[in-house]
């Protein structure tokens, strides 16, 4: 189920959260939403969702606005920030809770996942650990046989075997069903193994969207090493990121303009010239390095 | 059984590429071994299905695996080790970047030689091998 | 399946049933404690309940005789019930939870009124029934009262229940909070009456006339003051229009024309129920939901509210603070008094401002 979300503006009272953010979230695309605390992101899923209305623009659902028309929430999993529940329901009752509300809910997909995980059922769902919780959730979210699901750092907080876990059965979910996945995370290398699109969001801003392969096809480095010295403005152009020197060697992260800069250089007499492929770690480095400190929580492992 | 290091600067369908490549090598999987399925392996590595297709794609490309309809992934029976043009200009960088490298490690041709005969042995690249 | 829509969705249903029951259990006890329970240890005691009907005021009245506050405890009960249901949703933001589901606003509200009224009925008819029982099998005690009243009590208590529980679920819908809803609907509940009684009162201040003379040329005035006395039955707006009908039945003859006015004045409680129900879907549809645990959310509606509170303290604490500086009567007491409006309403203002903003900064 694809996402389309065009020229999205929220301002709460004093604060704008979100600036004009266009994006589109393809058919069976695991998009990830990555920026650092306090860019927007929940905001951003909120109104995706239809919690909570945007100040301009508009966000359609598998083509339908989904603030108005309710019934398209029947075919979406939500898996929010925080879980919130009902004092005194019980791990079963949010089972029949969720049984009962999605049409689609699949029996067996439940049984599959509940022998997985193997909940306690009479537990008070306020007790369940932050673990228990997400395990809780995906349960709920995927028998319900969605077509997309959104996920609002689902991982946080997470020890490392439940965040694998977690992850493992998302890739199952994707591979099976070819379930669309919206997902926002803080961790870097996490989008990278998960996602094949992925926006950057920064104090409400939209700062890229795009697929994985185009960006690293892209973004790359070109290490050189030349006989004497460059002249600077060679390497002064808009797409070039970052350029670290040492010696006679340059080692060039590229954005845009790749080829252009090669046949560039070339005209030097390199002693050698090679691409290099870069990490997404490194991408956000240099991209970001000039947006603001906030960056570097996203490169926690 | 594989394992990628998403710190890594190379694609991780090119390290899947190698690891599986690196895996019939030593002889963890033999001709004829069925691979996981593109799903299986997602669900194991947590690691987007597309990469996962990419990389048997590129495998298959290289025919070292083959897909029999309705059975699933194989290990090539008759995988041809063979020189590829394109490969073979990257292997040749590579091996040159190693090569400035272990100049100035201060490494001279003998003490070279003897490491990649130490290395081809270890491997199991015999003189013979194919 | 043309039932089902007039019936709310079954799982909602059982949600908020099952959620509602720590406010529901107490209101249950409470009414029958005061109801059933009286009436039993009554005829236990062998009471005897002799004489005229003398309207459902008084038959109320000696029912909860043991003890008025249950009277209190019925009404305050019935708001809280409505308070929670919408504010437990907001304060613990499972309203988020609930809206990422296939479920309208609307759907959400219906169940939710659906099972506050419910509640409200089976525990009246069930205490209906029970006291018919005990009146049927025992008959050897004169009672003023006979099944039709008790049904009469049952009904009327619904569709006074039924208005005040509307009433709350309407202001339940601009607050965020249930302590929010619980105060603002005493307030609003209570605030003709108040209101009307704070400005007689000043009025009474500036203007010295005897009691006397008030009485016959302005009748209305005249219940309002009955009216007031009979806050310490806590009675609510609806039974004080209730206890007007009863002054005009006494008054007019035993035509036809009296007799209309009491179905009038139901058909108005039922119909003013549905309208605040109406009203309550419209502004829940509105409600940009954004700002859970404030007090107010509408932003239009704090002006308002502000202007609201601000003149009623003013004429309540006004006469205070100068009753309390100086005596009681006199011309310097009036000399007193402006400033001390001044005191109390700038005194007001500044609380309001400083309360909503702490709730905002939580």
């Amino acid at each position: 189920m694809k996402i389309v979300a065009d020229g999205l503006t929220k301002t709460f009272r004093e604060k704008t959260a979100l600036k004009e953010i266009s994006l589109t979230v393809p058919q069976g695309a695991v998009f990830g939403l990555v920026g650092p605390n306090g860019a927007g992101k929940t905001t951003l899923i909120k109104i995706i969702m239809g919690l909570l209305q945007p100040t301009r623009g508009s966000v359609l659902i598998g083509g339908q606005p989904v603030h108005q028309d309710h019934r398209i929430k029947a075919r979406v999993g939500y898996l929010a920030d925080y879980q919130r529940y009902y004092p005194g329901f019980k791990v079963k009752d949010m089972y029949r809770l969720y049984r009962e509300t999605y049409q689609k809910w699949s029996p067996e997909r439940f049984e599959e996942l509940r022998q997985v995980f193997n909940l306690p059922e009479n537990a008070q769902v306020k007790h369940l650990s932050k673990g228990m919780h997400t395990q809780l959730s995906i349960i709920l979210n995927l028998a319900l046989k969605p077509e997309l699901l959104v996920l609002d750092e689902p991982t946080a907080g997470l020890d490392p075997v439940i965040r694998r876990q977690f992850l493992s059965i998302l890739m199952d979910e994707v591979a099976e069903n070819g379930t669309t996945v919206f997902i926002s995370t803080h961790h870097l290398h996490e989008l990278e193994r998960v996602c094949d699109h992925l926006a950057i969001v920064h104090e409400g801003r939209l700062i890229k969207s795009e697929s994985l392969e185009d960006l690293k096809k892209k973004v790359r480095k070109i290490q050189a090493a030349f006989a004497g010295p460059l002249p600077a403005e060679v390497l002064q152009k808009p797409g070039v990121l970052n350029v670290e020197q040492t010696g006679r060697v340059y080692s060039i992260t590229v954005e845009e303009g790749l080829d252009e800069l090669a046949a560039e250089l070339r005209q030097f007499q390199p002693l050698f010239l090679d691409f290099v492929d870069i990490s997404l770690e490194e991408i956000f480095i240099h991209r970001m390095g000039g947006e603001g400190y906030g960056f570097k929580q996203i490169l926690a492992p | 059984m594989f394992h990628i290091d998403q710190r890594s600067s190379t694609p991780i369908y090119q390290q899947l590429v190698q690891e599986v490549k690196a895996a019939i090598l030593r002889g963890v999987l033999l001709p004829g071994d069925r691979l996981p399925s593109v799903r299986e392996l997602a669900s194991r590595l947590a690691i987007n299905p597309n990469t996962i297709q990419k990389s048997y794609q590129e495998l298959e490309r290289q025919k070292v695996i083959e897909t029999l309809r309705g059975k699933g992934t194989f290990v090539c029976l008759d995988y041809q080790v063979r020189e590829d043009e394109e490969r073979m200009d990257l292997f040749q960088n590579s091996l040159r970047k190693i090569l400035v490298e272990a100049h100035y490690l201060g490494l001279n041709q003998e003490r070279i030689l003897a490491l990649v005969s130490k290395q081809l042995e270890e491997l199991g690249i015999g003189e013979g091998t194919r | 399946m043309a039932l089902n829509r007039y019936l709310p969705h079954k799982t909602l249903f059982w949600k908020d049933w099952k959620t509602s029951l720590p406010v529901f259990v107490p209101f249950f006890l409470v009414v029958t404690f005061a109801t059933t329970f009286f009436l039993q240890t009554e005829i236990i005691g062998g009471r005897e309940f002799i004489g005229p009907w003398p309207g459902f005021a008084y038959f109320e009245n000696r029912l909860h005789a043991n003890d008025p506050w249950m009277g209190a405890a019925m009404f305050l009960l019935t708001v809280a019930l409505a308070a929670m249901t919408l504010g437990q949703e907001r304060e613990r933001e499972t309203l988020g939870l609930l809206l990422a589901m296939p479920y309208s606003r609307q759907d959400i509200l219906f169940s939710k009124v659906v099972v506050g009224l419910m509640q409200i009925l089976i525990t009246l008819v069930l205490n209906a029934l029970l006291m018919s029982l005990l009146v049927w099998a025992n008959p050897g005690i004169n009672y003023f009262f006979g099944l039709p009243e008790i049904w009469g009590w049952a009904g009327h208590s619904f569709l006074v229940l039924t208005f005040i529980f509307c009433f709350t679920v309407l202001i339940a819908t601009v607050s965020g909070t249930t302590w929010g809803n619980y105060i603002l609907a005493l307030i609003f509940l209570w605030f003709p009456v108040g209101f009307f009684m704070l400005l007689y009162m000043n009025f009474r201040i500036w203007i010295d006339i005897p009691m006397e003379q008030f009485d016959d040329p302005i009748p209305l005035l005249r219940l309002t003051i009955e009216a007031l006395f009979s806050l310490a039955y806590l009675k609510t707006i609806p039974l004080w229009l209730i206890a007007f009908n009863d002054l005009i039945i006494h008054q007019a003859a035993a035509g036809i024309g009296g007799r209309l006015v009491v179905p009038y004045l139901y058909g108005l409680l039922a119909i003013l129920s549905l309208g605040l129900y109406a009203l309550a879907q419209f502004l829940f549809a509105r409600n940009p939901l954004e700002k859970d645990g404030e007090i107010l959310v509408f932003e239009r509606l704090e002006g308002f509210f502000k202007l609201g509170v601000i003149i009623c303290c003013t004429l309540l604490v006004g006469p205070m603070v100068a009753a309390g500086v100086f005596g009681r009567l006199g011309e310097e007491f009036k000399l007193f008094l402006i400033p001390s409006y001044l005191v109390a309403g700038v005194g007001t203002w500044y609380l309001i401002n400083r309360l909503l903003l702490w709730r905002r900064t939580k």
